[in-house]
């Protein structure tokens, strides 16, 4: 039993585990709450295309001297405001806007630098985070950053519900949908770009997409469906980064696939909706 | 007694013309709808039906021509219009049950940062049950059939009190008997004082139901009683193609050639 | 009113929060280069003598060398160009229409290891005539003694690319572009001769000079971290300790286990200090942070790239020098 217990405390005995899992906890947590109204509307692959978006403004900041991560932040947001002004125009749909924007902001990066210099793409990876390599202050930055993103999505929770769902309804009930779809896709490019700085890029997409999906299998409701997301993120992260230290590899690529195998279990033998449930649950041949 | 002159008409439409991008979808529509009354507004496909429901929801503005909603030409109470969409805008794989759907009826009242209430909740549920939908209020509502979903978004307009109801195309894709059963649902609406304009492309079985009918393509080709506007010349005007009536039963039914 | 602008300012509060906060920010950014840095032609003036030889090299560190070698007769650029990363490098036409125009191309190696795709930009484009010069294969690999075969190359002992930086071997890298300029120019072979014994000179200068402020380390000081494997030539050289490194190469992920090694490293052995290199971005913020566990100082090594405030190979090593002896040398708290 005593050997059970060291079993799972070994880990934890090392600063940088502790610190790498509060702040993947904590990006799971807002990623999951954020990443249901994501994958609801169609829009999973938001999740790569503003770390890409943002590196038009890396460039900017860069050549200008200023804040490589604050010019980062700014065009992750930009740009996720005008995905959501061209999609709102009807013609295109969510996912073509954003596949035309982000890399339309990240050639508008390269341009700006191969004016300067060459070495574009490596600016790129500059502002990555990486899970294990996290310190005390961004700890406490994501949480509280996280923090003010959660809170704003319970305050105007049902608001937020509403638009998505049905923005024909809303507007017609005098909600200010325009303002609502805006300050969504502002929430989604600040928690992209928190984990990004964070955790890295390969983490922040699977916790943005993963651990809501596999909570969308399991609950019937929106609030729960980010709660469970919330809590498969933070197991995911437990249980990947477990695998990381026992199995001496990367932490990043174990919590993505703890992730991942989370969702293949839900899909197999989530109750009334998993694979195998439906083939159980098929009538009997007629005699 | 005035009040009872100044709300006989709930919604009043004076020459109006609107449109997309310089093409009009309406033009110089004109026509009244009495407190109390079960209207049709019929008409094809790109007929302008939507546009004129979003007109009248102050949604869409209008390049002139009034518009009065009981009697005031100002911005409409919203609380006072209901509307539904048509189904198909509806995102029926969102993870919200019915009877989350219909509290959404209330939230238009609430404004921002306060939570629904009890009472918020007792009218939820009192729409549930005049549409016989309360035993599946904790469903999702993409598991309901086609008509239940209707009757879930006619009991999110309920909700939300509203006097004046204005459904988009309810009926389409809807057996017979669905139909028929939507529409005496709406009857009983319209028993409790609410007044209803129903968009409809498509007429079938139900035609005679109405009390009012509106014929448009975006001119109104005619509207008053459907005795007197459903007539082969009229609705073939309205459609542009041929269609038949027929009477069975002292029922008409509107078919295509 | 204010529901329309609620979610823009908090999007807008949490941006800047998390701007002030930003982990690095400023001080870590690769200093931007104020003057473009396109391959400068030389830093002696064209004479009026026209050049003779038009060569190019893939590293800014080969450039400075095959300058210094080739004087006014040679006609040099860097591929690439001070600052980028081989990896990620994309050359533009300009570079391209050098490359096909050139005569004689230095690149460190056959294989990608560490130039990466730019060998195939040079193997598709250089000129009919372009003679194309891999110093590891023109040298005899440090090794040579230990593997037994005393005439084994560097490339064939699959040695650690970054042998320039010890000087001693910097020289053989000089002598290997005298020789490939002698062949090309013979007339002038006489003066590339004396450049080299000129710029022999020099290095062997240098190379007392690192050795003399090693001397001043303790030798239980004398110890070594870096983000990437690019020291151990440099290391055996002066008898440095490679205590370990983040990851092998760039772009891999290090483990759990790796880097609780490498701390508990660092503080077994008494480090006293880690050394990052400056273009290289998370993995060198992920050694900032060990060291900050470990209690450490960062200081900076250069190994790859030339910067504008030290343009040569030679002001390089002394740098490198300066720290170690700064950042290692004792007394410092």
């Amino acid at each position: 039993m005593a050997e059970i217990i060291d079993y799972l405390g070994d880990p934890w005995t090392l600063e940088f585990m502790r610190r790498g899992l509060i702040a993947a906890v904590v990006v799971s947590a807002v990623a999951a709450v954020v990443g249901s109204f994501v994958i609801l509307k169609g829009m999973a692959f938001i999740g790569d295309a503003l770390p890409h978006a943002s590196f038009g403004g890396i460039a900017a900041a860069f050549v200008l001297g200023a804040n490589l991560f604050l010019g980062g932040a700014i065009a992750a947001v930009l740009t996720a405001l005008l995905i959501a002004f061209v999609s709102r125009r009807g013609l295109v749909k969510y996912d073509t806007a954003i596949g035309i924007l982000f890399v339309g902001a990240f050639a508008a990066g390269i341009l700006i630098i191969s004016r300067q210099t060459n070495y574009a793409p490596d600016l790129f990876s500059f502002v990555f985070g990486n899970v294990l390599g996290v310190s005390w202050s961004d700890v406490w930055t994501t949480a509280i950053a996280g923090a003010v993103i959660v809170a704003l999505v319970v305050l105007f929770y049902k608001e937020m519900l509403f638009v998505a769902y049905d923005p024909a309804m809303a507007a017609a009930a005098g909600l200010p949908v325009a303002a609502i779809q805006y300050g969504l896709m502002a929430l989604i490019a600040v928690t992209t770009v928190i984990g990004l700085q964070t955790v890295g890029i390969v983490l922040v997409v699977a916790l943005l997409v993963t651990p809501a999906a596999t909570a969308q299998l399991l609950t019937r409701r929106l609030p729960s469906m980010m709660a469970v997301g919330a809590v498969v993120g933070a197991l995911s992260s437990l249980g990947g980064l477990y695998i990381a230290y026992y199995a001496d590899v990367s932490a990043s690529a174990a919590i993505v696939l703890t992730a991942t195998a989370f969702f293949l279990l839900a899909f197999l033998f989530a109750p009334a909706r998993g694979l195998l449930w439906q083939r159980r649950s098929l009538p009997a041949e007629p005699a | 007694m005035t009040k009872a002159t100044t709300d006989a008409l709930a919604l009043e439409a004076r020459d109006l013309w609107a449109g997309y991008d310089g093409q009009p979808a309406l033009e110089g529509v004109t026509f009244d709808i009495e407190t109390g009354c079960l209207a049709g507004l019929v008409g094809p496909n790109g007929s302008g039906k939507s546009t004129l429901l979003r007109v009248i929801l102050g949604l869409h503005k209008p390049w002139r021509g009034d518009i009065r909603v009981f009697g005031s030409s100002r911005r409409p109470d919203r609380r006072r219009l209901g509307y539904t969409p048509q189904s198909e805008q509806v995102d029926w794989s969102f993870p919200v049950t019915v009877l989350d759907m219909v509290l959404m009826g209330r939230y238009g009242r609430l404004g921002p940062l306060r939570r629904p209430t009890k009472a918020d909740r007792e009218i939820a549920w009192q729409a549930l049950e005049s549409v016989r939908l309360a035993d599946l209020a904790h469903r999702r509502a993409g598991e309901l059939s086609g008509g239940q979903q209707r009757r879930a978004l006619i009991a999110r307009a309920l909700a939300q009190e509203a006097d004046l109801l204005l459904l988009d195309e309810p009926l389409a894709g809807l057996d017979a008997t669905a139909q028929h059963d939507l529409i005496a649902l709406l009857e009983g609406l319209r028993r409790q004082g609410k007044t209803l304009l129903v968009a409809n492309h498509d007429l079938s079985c139900v035609a005679a139901d109405f009390d009012h009918a509106i014929l448009l393509n975006r001119k109104v080709v005619a509207f008053g009683r459907p005795s007197d506007v459903f007539t082969e010349e009229l609705l073939n005007a309205t459609f542009q193609r041929h269609l038949l009536l027929v009477q069975l039963e002292g029922r008409t039914y509107v078919g295509h050639g | 009113m204010f529901l329309r602008l609620a979610p823009a300012i908090a999007a807008l509060l949490a941006t800047l929060l998390l701007a002030a906060c930003g982990s690095g920010g400023q001080a870590d950014a690769p200093s931007p280069g104020a003057t473009p840095t396109t391959s400068p032609q030389g830093t002696v003036p064209p004479t009026s003598a026209k050049p003779h030889l038009r060569a190019a090299a893939t590293l800014p560190v080969f450039a400075d060398f095959v300058r210094e070698l080739g004087g006014d007769n040679v006609d040099v650029f860097s591929i690439l160009p001070s600052g980028a990363d081989p990896h990620t490098y994309e050359p533009t036409p300009s570079d391209i229409r050098r490359i096909a125009e050139a005569d004689i191309i230095f690149v460190n190696d056959l294989q990608p290891d560490l130039e990466g795709s730019i060998l195939d930009v040079i193997e598709s484009n250089k000129g009919q005539d372009t003679r194309v010069i891999p110093f590891m294969a023109n040298l005899i690999s440090p090794r040579a003694q230990e593997l037994g075969d005393p005439e084994i190359t560097a490339a064939q002992a699959g040695d650690n690319p970054h042998l320039w930086l010890d000087p001693l071997l910097a020289r053989a890298y000089a002598d290997v572009i005298a020789d490939a300029l002698a062949s090309e120019d013979a007339g002038n072979a006489a003066l590339y001769g004396d450049n080299l014994t000129r710029y022999g000179q020099r290095l062997s200068q240098i190379d007392d000079e690192i050795a003399a402020a090693v001397q001043q380390i303790p030798p239980e000081s004398r110890k070594l971290v870096t983000p990437h494997d690019a020291f151990p030539h440099l290391a055996r050289r002066y008898g440095l300790d490679i205590v370990g490194f983040v990851v092998p190469g760039p772009g891999q992920d290090p483990s759990p286990r790796d880097i609780a090694d490498l701390t508990r490293a660092i503080s077994d052995q008494s480090v006293p200090a880690v050394f990052t290199e400056p273009q290289i971005g998370a993995d060198s913020r992920l050694l900032e942070q060990i060291a900050a566990d470990a209690g450490v100082h960062v200081c900076t090594l250069y190994s790859d790239t030339l910067t504008d405030d030290l343009p040569t190979y030679v002001d390089m090593m002394r740098f490198n020098a300066d720290e170690l002896l700064r950042c290692l040398g004792g007394g410092s708290d």
